[in-house]
C-alpha cells in the first residue's frame, strides 16, 4: 500500500469535527464568549427565582416596617434625624441586597456541585476569572434587583428621597460585590447543604444584623460598638445610609476604602480557590 | 407427594409451635405510635445544630436587635420593662416557627423522597399516625423554648408569674403549629409550596402578632387583624405566664386555642385516614 501523497489529503475535504490545527480556537486572555455563556446561564437561574429573591423580601421588609412603625411609636428621634427614614428604609434595603447578593452564588455553586453539573463548566474552556466575573456580576445583579424592589415598594407608600445616588451606587456595589464573593467563597467550601445553612445562621445573619443596620452605633453599649465597628458589612451599610441622607460624607472615603480593600482581599482568595479547583475537581 | 407430606396440618407444627396468625394489636398500636415517635424526634436531635442551635441563636440576634433598635433597655411598656415584655414572645416565636418546620419538612421529604410508603404501609391508623407526628413537632418547639429561655434568663431575668399558662400555652401553640405543619406538609407537592406556606402565611402571623409591640400603639385595623390570628392569642397568654400583663382577654385565648387545636386535629385525621395526597 502507498501512503496518499499530501497533496490529496489537502483537497478532500476534513471530515466534520476533525482536528484541524491551522483552526485552532483562540481564546485570547479573557474568554469573553465563555463568560457571557455563564452569566446567561446564571441570569437565567435568576429569572426563575425571582419569586424567591423579589416577591420574598419585599414582604419581609413590610413585615418589620410595620414592627418598627407600632413598636417605635413615637421614639423616633435618633442624632441622624427620624429612626424611619434614617435606619429603617436604608436598612431594609441594604438587609435584602446583602442577604440575596450572598444566598445567590453560594446555592448556585453548591447544587451545581451536589448535581455533578459543575462539570459542565469545569470541562469547558472558561477560567477562573471568568467564572468568577459570572458569579460575582449575576450575584450583584440579584442583590440590586431585590434591594430596588424593597425601596420601589417604599416610595409608593413613603417619601424617602435619596440625597446623594452616586454615593448610594457606589456603596451599593461594592456592599453586594463583597457578600457575593463571600456567596462564591461558602459555595465552594461547602460540602452540603447543612454547611450552607449553617453558614447563614452562625455567620451572615450574625453579620448583616449586627452591623447597625436599625439602630444608630452611637447608642450601643461599647463592647457592641467595636464588635459592630470590626464587621466590613457595617462600612457598606453606613456608606448607603450616607447616600440616603446626605450627611456625613466625612465618613464616606473611610468607609470605601475598607470595602475596597475587604473586595480586593476576598476576590484574591476566591480566585485562588477557584484557579486550584478547591473541593470541585476532586 | 413428598412435598406434600412436609406440611403440617393446620393449628399445630411439626416442632409443636403454633402456625403464623395475624399479630392482634389491641385498640391503640402502641409500639408502632411509640416507634414512629422515636424517628421523629431522632430525626431532628441527629442535626440538632440546624434543627435546635440555630433556631436559638437567630431568636437571640432577634432578640439583641429589636431590643436595640425599638428603645433599649430604658424602654418600659405599661409597667414592664420592654425587656422583659419582648422576651416571651421571641421565645413563643421561636417554638412555633419549629414546631411547625418539623412536621413539614418530614412529612415533605419523606414524600418527596418516596420514603413516605414505609410510615404508609405499616398497620398504623391515622390516630397513631397524626400523633406521632405531632408529638415529635411539640417536643422540638419545646425543646428550642426552654433551651432559648435558659439564654434569656441568664441575661434578662424575664421572672415567672403562672407557669401552668406558660406550660399550657408552650405545649398548644408547638400542637398547632404542628398540626398546620402537617397539613401543609401533605398538601404541599414540592419545596418551594412549603417556602411559600413560610413566608406568606407563618412568618407574617408571627410578626403580626404582638410579639414586638402592644396592640394600644397599633392602629385598629392591626387590632382586628391580632384579634383573629391564633398566634396572638398564645404569645400573649404565655407572656402572661411570665410577665402577668395581657393585651386581650385570657380566656377567650385558651377557648381559641382550644377550638382551633380540635379543627386542626379533625383535618389533619381526615386527610390521614383518606389518604390524601398520601396514597395517590
Amino acid at each position: 500500500m502507498e501512503m496518499p501523497a499530501a497533496g490529496n489529503a489537502t483537497d478532500m475535504p476534513p471530515p466534520a469535527g476533525a482536528y484541524r490545527p491551522d483552526r485552532q480556537r483562540h481564546l485570547g486572555r479573557f474568554n469573553t464568549l465563555g463568560f457571557l455563556t455563564l452569566l446567561g446561564r446564571e441570569v437565567k437561574r435568576l429569572r426563575k427565582l425571582a419569586m424567591l429573591f423579589l416577591v420574598a423580601p419585599c414582604l419581609s421588609a413590610a413585615l418589620y416596617f410595620t414592627v418598627f412603625e407600632f413598636g417605635l411609636g413615637d421614639r423616633r428621634d435618633t442624632p441622624e434625624g427620624d429612626a424611619i427614614l434614617a435606619f429603617l428604609v436604608p436598612g431594609l434595603v441594604a438587609l435584602s441586597l446583602l442577604t440575596q447578593s450572598v444566598q445567590i452564588p453560594s446555592f448556585s455553586i453548591l447544587y451545581a456541585k451536589l448535581e455533578g453539573a459543575i462539570l459542565d463548566q469545569l470541562m469547558a474552556p472558561v477560567g477562573a476569572a471568568e467564572m468568577m466575573a459570572a458569579y460575582v456580576l449575576s450575584a450583584m445583579a440579584a442583590g440590586v434587583a431585590s434591594g430596588a424592589t424593597v425601596w420601589i415598594g417604599f416610595l409608593v407608600f413613603w417619601q424617602a428621597p435619596m440625597a446623594d445616588p452616586a454615593l448610594v451606587l457606589l456603596f451599593v456595589v461594592l456592599g453586594s460585590s463583597m457578600m457575593a464573593t463571600f456567596g462564591v467563597l461558602t459555595g465552594l467550601i461547602s460540602m452540603k447543604w447543612d454547611h450552607l445553612s449553617a453558614a447563614m445562621t452562625f455567620v451572615f445573619t450574625p453579620l448583616i444584623f449586627l452591623s447597625g443596620l436599625f439602630a444608630p452605633v452611637t447608642s450601643m453599649p461599647a463592647v457592641l460598638r467595636a464588635i459592630v465597628q470590626a464587621n466590613p458589612i457595617y462600612y457598606a451599610i453606613e456608606g448607603v445610609r450616607i447616600g440616603f441622607l446626605g450627611q456625613g460624607q466625612d465618613q464616606a472615603a473611610l468607609a470605601a476604602l475598607v470595602l475596597v480593600g475587604v473586595n480586593g482581599a476576598l476576590l484574591a482568595i476566591a480566585a485562588t480557590l477557584l484557579h486550584r479547583g478547591y473541593r470541585l475537581r476532586n | 407427594m413428598t412435598m406434600l407430606q412436609h406440611s403440617p396440618p393446620s393449628g399445630t407444627s411439626l416442632v409443636g409451635v403454633p402456625a403464623p396468625a395475624p399479630r392482634a394489636l389491641g385498640a391503640i398500636n402502641w409500639v408502632g405510635f411509640a416507634t414512629l415517635t422515636k424517628r421523629e424526634i431522632r430525626r431532628f436531635l441527629k442535626v440538632w445544630v440546624q434543627t435546635i442551635a440555630a433556631p436559638v441563636v437567630t431568636t437571640l440576634l432577634f432578640y439583641a436587635v429589636f431590643a436595640l433598635a425599638l428603645g433599649g433597655v430604658v424602654r418600659m411598656v405599661g409597667d414592664v420593662p420592654f425587656l422583659r415584655f419582648l422576651g416571651p414572645g421571641l421565645i413563643m416565636m421561636g417554638m412555633a416557627q419549629n414546631a411547625f418546620a418539623n412536621s413539614s419538612s418530614s412529612v415533605l421529604v419523606s414524600k418527596v423522597q418516596g420514603n413516605i410508603v414505609d410510615v404508609l404501609m405499616p398497620p398504623l391508623s391515622s390516630l397513631e399516625f397524626v400523633s406521632a407526628f405531632v408529638t415529635g413537632g411539640v417536643v422540638r418547639g419545646l425543646l428550642v423554648g426552654l433551651v432559648t429561655w435558659i439564654v434569656i434568663e441568664m441575661v434578662v431575668p424575664l421572672g415567672m408569674h403562672a407557669p401552668v399558662y406558660v406550660l399550657f400555652h408552650a405545649v398548644m401553640a408547638s400542637m398547632l403549629l404542628s398540626l398546620l405543619g402537617l397539613i401543609g406538609g401533605i398538601w404541599a407537592d414540592k419545596f418551594d409550596h412549603m417556602a411559600a406556606v413560610t413566608n406568606f402565611v407563618i412568618t407574617p402571623l408571627s410578626f403580626l402578632s404582638g410579639t414586638f409591640y402592644t396592640l394600644d400603639s397599633a392602629p385598629p385595623f392591626f387590632h382586628t387583624l391580632a384579634h383573629v390570628n391564633p398566634f396572638f392569642y398564645f404569645i400573649d397568654g404565655f407572656r402572661y405566664g411570665f410577665i402577668g400583663h395581657t393585651d386581650g382577654t385570657l380566656g377567650t385565648g385558651i377557648a381559641v386555642m382550644l377550638g382551633t387545636n380540635l379543627v386542626l386535629w379533625l383535618v389533619a385525621l381526615r386527610m390521614v385516614s383518606t389518604g390524601y395526597k398520601l396514597k395517590a
